[in-house]
């Protein structure tokens, strides 16, 4: 019975391995891209990072649809703040709007655990987010089915002063050690790099 | 030619053009404005100074309480004139509006955004049918992320960006002085008494009594706070 019930959470629930941190420039978002329905691979290619503005972007884990919608509507507020402030959205402000939208749907939740990144004037930083809308501020974090292997090695490697190389090869080992034990999560990353000069985008074959 | 010239049938309702394009319901608003016991607003770089003639209707008020100057938000101030109970309806709402930003975005309210807002609202009571305008101007002071900012705004809903700006009944004798001792590079306390001296000047030119009120948002706590009336008292004594 219990086995019976665990299959049909799986079923509807896809993995992932999901991870985001801050470097000494900026923030590094990173994904990997498969979707699976149970014991099925549905997609090789899924993505699960996303750019909101040209300074902040999204990494998730949970339903694909739900973070779909989640990151345009975030995206039409931080453009609508932006024609009725004069100036962009900070990195707190967008996280705290899909908080709210969270929130608003508690009843009937997006099933999606969201780090959300980016660069404004107070510098880089990221924000988690859970499924119901809980908004805590980080350093490094990882979601999803593979974020008890990842978060380790983060742990283990993290620090402050890391520029984009070293925070670039701490994610891929904490990716590695994750996609090689997590059969929900594998077939490559996808990177989302967020400095002051903007959003640069890079895909990993791993 | 005055704008009581004439106005025939186009004052009958609001949302009713003259044929020579005028609204007049919201003309007249305005003279209400302008008729109101003189405010002002002045920015300088350590802050925003709110002043306020508030005269006694009798001998027996308080005059501890002020009716023209009020908090908005911990970082943003108001001062209004003309009719005072329709000023206290916005000024709730400019408050709701920005808990409401706080509670939205987690952050306080720019006092542009903020001025646009009421400016909004103000603007449905020039068009809807069955309502008559705001008869307020409010001048909105306040300290956001781009800095130190003033705005006024008018019956008709259009809202602007001073560095200084006074409505009321004062406002000639007001405007003359800013105009000529105003400058950007004044400190706070210096922006506090050239704001005192102008309401004093314009209330003495009316042969009126000398009733100032004084509310300042400093840069550097960006917190409101109304001036102690002793305060304001021996400023308006030592100031010629």
């Amino acid at each position: 019975m219990v086995e019976q019930h665990q299959q049909n959470r799986y079923y509807l629930m896809p993995g992932a391995t999901t991870l985001g941190m801050v470097f000494s420039e900026g923030v590094l978002l990173v994904s990997e891209k498969r979707v699976t329905y149970g014991y099925f691979v549905t997609s090789k290619a899924g993505r699960k990072v996303f750019t909101i503005t040209d300074h902040i972007g999204a990494a998730c884990a949970g339903l694909v649809a739900d973070m779909q919608v989640l990151i345009r509507e975030v995206g039409a507020y931080a453009n609508l703040f932006k024609l009725d402030n004069g100036r962009r959205i900070s990195v707190k402000a967008a996280a705290k709007v899909m908080s709210n939208l969270l929130f608003g749907r508690r009843l009937f939740p997006l099933i999606t655990q969201t780090i959300v990144g980016g660069v404004d004037e107070e510098g880089p930083s990221i924000w988690v987010l859970d499924v119901l809308g809980s908004l805590l501020p980080d350093k490094y974090a990882a979601v999803g089915t593979g974020a008890e292997i990842a978060v380790g090695v983060l742990e283990e490697g993290y620090s402050d002063e890391m520029g984009l190389e070293k925070a670039k090869a701490l994610a891929v080992r904490a990716m590695k050690s994750a996609l090689s034990r997590d059969s929900m999560s594998g077939n490559g990353a996808d990177f989302l790099i967020i400095t002051r000069e903007g959003v640069q985008e890079e895909s990993m074959k791993l | 030619m005055s704008i009581f010239a004439a106005p025939g049938a186009y004052d009958r309702a609001i949302t009713v053009f003259s044929p020579d394009g005028r609204l007049f319901q919201v003309e007249y608003a305005l003279e209400t404005v302008n008729r109101g016991a003189t405010i002002l607003g002045l920015v300088c770089r350590e802050g925003i100074v709110l002043g306020a003639e508030e005269k006694l209707e009798s001998k027996l008020q308080d005059s501890a309480f002020t009716w023209k100057l009020f908090p908005v938000d911990s970082h943003v101030g108001a001062a209004v004139v003309g009719l005072g109970s329709d000023a206290r309806i916005l000024i709730d709402q400019a408050r709701v509006t920005c808990q409401s930003n706080r509670l939205m975005y987690d952050e306080p309210m720019d006092v542009e955004v903020l001025s646009k807002r009421i400016g909004d609202i103000k603007q449905l009571y020039t068009q809807h049918a069955g309502v008559r305008p705001f008869g307020v101007s409010i001048i909105f002071g306040g300290i956001d992320k781009s800095g130190n900012r003033l705005f006024s705004t008018d019956p008709s809903g259009t809202y602007r960006a001073y560095k200084a700006v006074t409505v009321g009944v004062g406002r000639e004798t007001v405007e003359g002085i800013l105009k000529a001792e105003y400058r950007e590079d004044l400190n706070l306390d210096e922006t506090t008494n050239l704001a005192i001296k102008s309401l004093k000047k314009a209330l003495q030119s009316r042969d009126e009594q000398i009733r100032v009120k004084i509310s300042r948002i400093p840069a550097a706590t960006k917190t409101y706070q109304i001036m102690p009336d002793d305060e304001v008292e021996k400023r308006v004594k030592t100031l010629e």
